[in-house]
């Protein structure tokens, strides 16, 4: 999956699910977490990816570098896509 | 308790009385027992009664004997026994024994300085005929009300703002800056209200208008920092006397005509105060609370135990999801501002259950928390503080973990989500908002619902700006668990719990609240301890602790923290919920009200509609749309259904006998 076709689709869920569809408010590099996304919604994110990507979140895997903007989780899923395909071959 | 209201003709025309009787009818509800209006020139004060010192002869606007002075007045003032004592001695003659009296004769004594010596809560109206001046006062913390507004050619005040909106030449708008405020802090900043052009004189305030000037001066402010002169007794001494004013403060507020009962909610605050009560007057004490279907909320194995321990008469009103939507939208027309939080509501069954009961008058714990250092928010502030030295420490965030034992969702969470929401940044800990700002940015976050009209009003206005200039020049200086007590005292404890969850809940049924722990000298005396009696590392109101115990049972001294909480949005989505929450969350009542955008209210909806809403953020989004759709609403209707008395039965009544 192209990263881009990634960040689409997680755009879309922070817009519908904390943003009340306000796609305005949201920039590709903006920090999420402690503002965009409040403490339960980190949980609701990574229910999200879990179950759209097929991915497994690890609790540590929940830290800023891998979390902290749209970029940043996009990259971070597609690096378990690879992980996860290259798993697979 | 009362309603007043009144108003001054800036042109020197005579006052109409018609006008002042449309303004007073609104009050009925703070007031039912009897009413009455004097117009004096170009003066006119009404009063709502209701009866509960000197029922005979209290009556009022009362005047002096020779006719000078005309007072309406909402409140109690406790040491009027000993302040009347005071006067007489100084030659001032009485007619009645009410406080009311005691009021006129001290201001003819001490003039505008009267205000230093009154303890208790009140909000009064002078009109002084001679002087040809009106002076107004609202008591140090705010418990009482007290909102005015200047036309083209009056001055006009009353308890609550529907009283000036009975007037058609008042305006009836929403402020796009106070809704701003109520969005970010959950109150206004004093003066401002949710309505243009209306205003609230702010708490230890008093207000002249003279010569067509008006003029607002402030009488006391709460002593932090003030003197430099800290508590100088021990530990032992300390919780002595703490425990010597609390009683003291607890005898006067018990001073009334009429029977006093409890509010005992089953935490350490309110069976203190009931502790107190029941030392104080040994007869058959009667307490009440509110009970949740909803075990996550509900405490009343606590309020049986405590009732039990002290030999209490207890009765308590069960509070369901569908008690919260069906009274909501009266709720909020007593509030008169937006609320983001259901809490009033449960407040708002218990004074019915506390009127229905043949009680006027209740003591309450309210207080304690932001007196004596018991909320969470000063002991998340102290963790992140605490973390903030260490970022990389793997342990302190754990810390955390401590806060907030009450909140299910929250204990579920991995230490990484709750390290990423509660970080900290070199910036934040500059500032002088440190202990707030994680509460303000959420609630800031509800400003995306507003519509793009309504945010281009809005424009670049910065509420916390506002705020940071209004704070004391040096508070960037103080101890930062003194910048939080203050701004939960000085802000949130008037602003929304004394009165959307305070005054207007229990007034919505003619009840008469008082506050033990908000005794001028007990704030006075807290503020000069040092922070570590009221916070010792982790353990909240740790003096009180100390100073109460064995007056109130173990269980409920050792309890952890419960705040006092409600269920939130999901109640309005049930599938008994009344009509109007579906009618004013309709993209075509938002579109007409224009405060919020119709497309993102429609997201929000259908997320709780799908059950998918779960965050507090959620919650507070959908309670504070309905809260304000519903204000904005009835603010446009006449306002004359509101003085209909509620008579509603919407709640079972339980009475339990423990003693």
């Amino acid at each position: 999956m192209h990263t881009t076709d990634i960040e689409h689709q997680i755009r879309s869920f922070l817009v519908d699910n904390f943003l009340f569809g306000r796609s305005d408010a949201l920039g590709d590099h903006e920090s999420l977490l402690g503002g965009v996304i409040d403490s339960t919604g980190t949980l609701e994110l990574v229910v999200f990816l879990q179950d759209r990507f097929g991915l497994t979140v690890e609790d540590e895997d929940v830290v800023p570098e891998n979390f902290d903007s749209i970029k940043h989780v996009a990259a971070y899923v597609a690096r378990k896509l690879d992980a996860k395909a290259c798993a697979g071959q | 308790m009362c309603g007043i209201c009144g108003l001054l003709k800036l042109d020197g025309r005579q006052a109409d009385p018609n006008q002042i009787g449309k303004m007073i009818a609104t009050l009925h509800h703070r007031g039912p027992d009897a009413r009455g209006s004097n117009v004096s020139g170009c003066a006119g004060l009404a009063h709502a009664r209701l009866s509960i010192i000197d029922l005979q002869s209290g009556a009022q606007p009362m005047s002096t004997a020779d006719g000078r002075l005309w007072i309406t007045f909402n409140g109690e003032i406790f040491n009027y026994i000993e302040l009347r004592e005071q006067l007489l001695s100084k030659g001032h003659s009485f007619a009645t024994r009410s406080d009311t009296e005691v009021i006129l004769n001290a201001y003819h004594e001490f003039g505008e300085d009267c205000v230093n010596h009154f303890n208790g809560q009140w909000a009064f109206a002078i009109w002084d005929r001679k002087e040809q001046k009106l002076f107004l006062s609202r008591d140090r913390l705010g418990v009482r009300p007290l909102f005015y507004t200047q036309t083209t050619d009056s001055f006009l005040f009353a308890s609550e703002i529907k009283a000036l909106l009975a007037c058609p030449e008042v305006p009836r708008e929403v402020d796009p800056k106070g809704m701003d405020q109520i969005f970010t802090f959950w109150v206004t900043l004093p003066p401002r209200t949710v309505f243009k052009n209306i205003f609230q004189l702010p708490p230890g305030h008093s207000l002249t208008v003279k010569d067509n000037c008006v003029r607002v001066r402030q009488y006391w402010s709460i002593p932090y920092m003030q003197d430099g002169n800290p508590h100088s007794g021990n530990e032992g001494e300390a919780a002595e006397e703490l425990l010597h004013l609390l009683q003291d403060a607890t005898r006067i507020r018990l001073r009334s005509d009429v029977p006093v009962g409890a509010y005992l909610s089953g935490g350490i605050d309110s069976t203190v105060t009931t502790a107190l009560v029941r030392k104080l007057a040994n007869n058959g004490l009667r307490s009440f609370s509110i009970t949740f279907e909803d075990s996550e909320f509900d405490e009343s194995s606590y309020q049986r135990e405590a009732s039990s321990f002290l030999g209490t008469q207890h009765s308590n009103v069960s509070c369901s999801h569908a008690d919260i939507a069906r009274v909501f939208s009266q709720v909020v027309q007593h509030t008169e501002q937006p609320i983001v939080r259901t809490a009033p509501v449960p407040m708002f069954l218990l004074s019915r259950l506390v009127r229905e009961s043949g009680f006027k008058v209740v003591l309450t714990g309210e207080g304690a928390d932001e007196v004596l250092g018991g909320y969470d928010i000063f002991k998340e502030a102290k963790i992140r503080r605490f973390w903030a030295r260490n970022l990389d420490s793997k342990w302190r965030p754990l810390l955390l973990k401590r806060l907030y034992p009450y909140l299910q969702d929250f204990q579920r969470q991995p230490a990484a989500n709750l390290k990423n929401f509660f970080r900290v940044s070199g910036e934040d800990l500059e500032s002088p908002f440190f202990s707030h700002l994680p509460r303000w940015e959420l609630t800031a976050r509800l400003k995306l619902l507003f519509s793009a009209e309504f945010r281009a009003e809005i424009g670049k206005y910065d509420a916390i700006g506002e705020l940071e200039g209004a704070l004391p020049p040096d508070f960037r200086s103080w101890p930062h668990f003194t910048q939080g007590e203050y701004l939960e005292t000085n802000y949130f404890l008037s602003g929304y719990l004394l009165s959307s969850q305070g005054d207007r809940m229990a007034m919505a049924h003619s009840v008469e609240a008082r506050y033990p722990f908000l005794d001028y000298r007990v704030l006075e005396f807290a503020a000069k301890l040092p922070v570590n009696l009221k916070m010792k590392v982790l353990n909240e109101k740790y003096l009180l602790r100390r100073a109460c115990a064995g007056l109130v049972p173990d269980s409920i001294l050792r309890r952890p923290k419960q705040p006092y909480r409600a269920p939130d949005a999901r109640c309005f989505f049930d599938v008994e919920a009344p009509a109007y929450v579906k009618e004013l969350l309709s993209p075509y009542a938002i579109e007409k009200n224009g405060i919020f955008d119709a497309q993102a209210v429609s997201a929000l909806v259908n997320k709780f509609r799908a059950g998918r809403a779960s965050s507090v953020k959620d919650d507070m989004a959908l309670v504070g749309v309905l809260s304000t759709q519903i204000l904005a609403t009835q603010f446009t209707k006449p306002w004359e259904i509101l003085s209909e008395p509620c008579i509603q039965q919407t709640s079972s009544i339980k009475s339990e006998a423990f003693s």
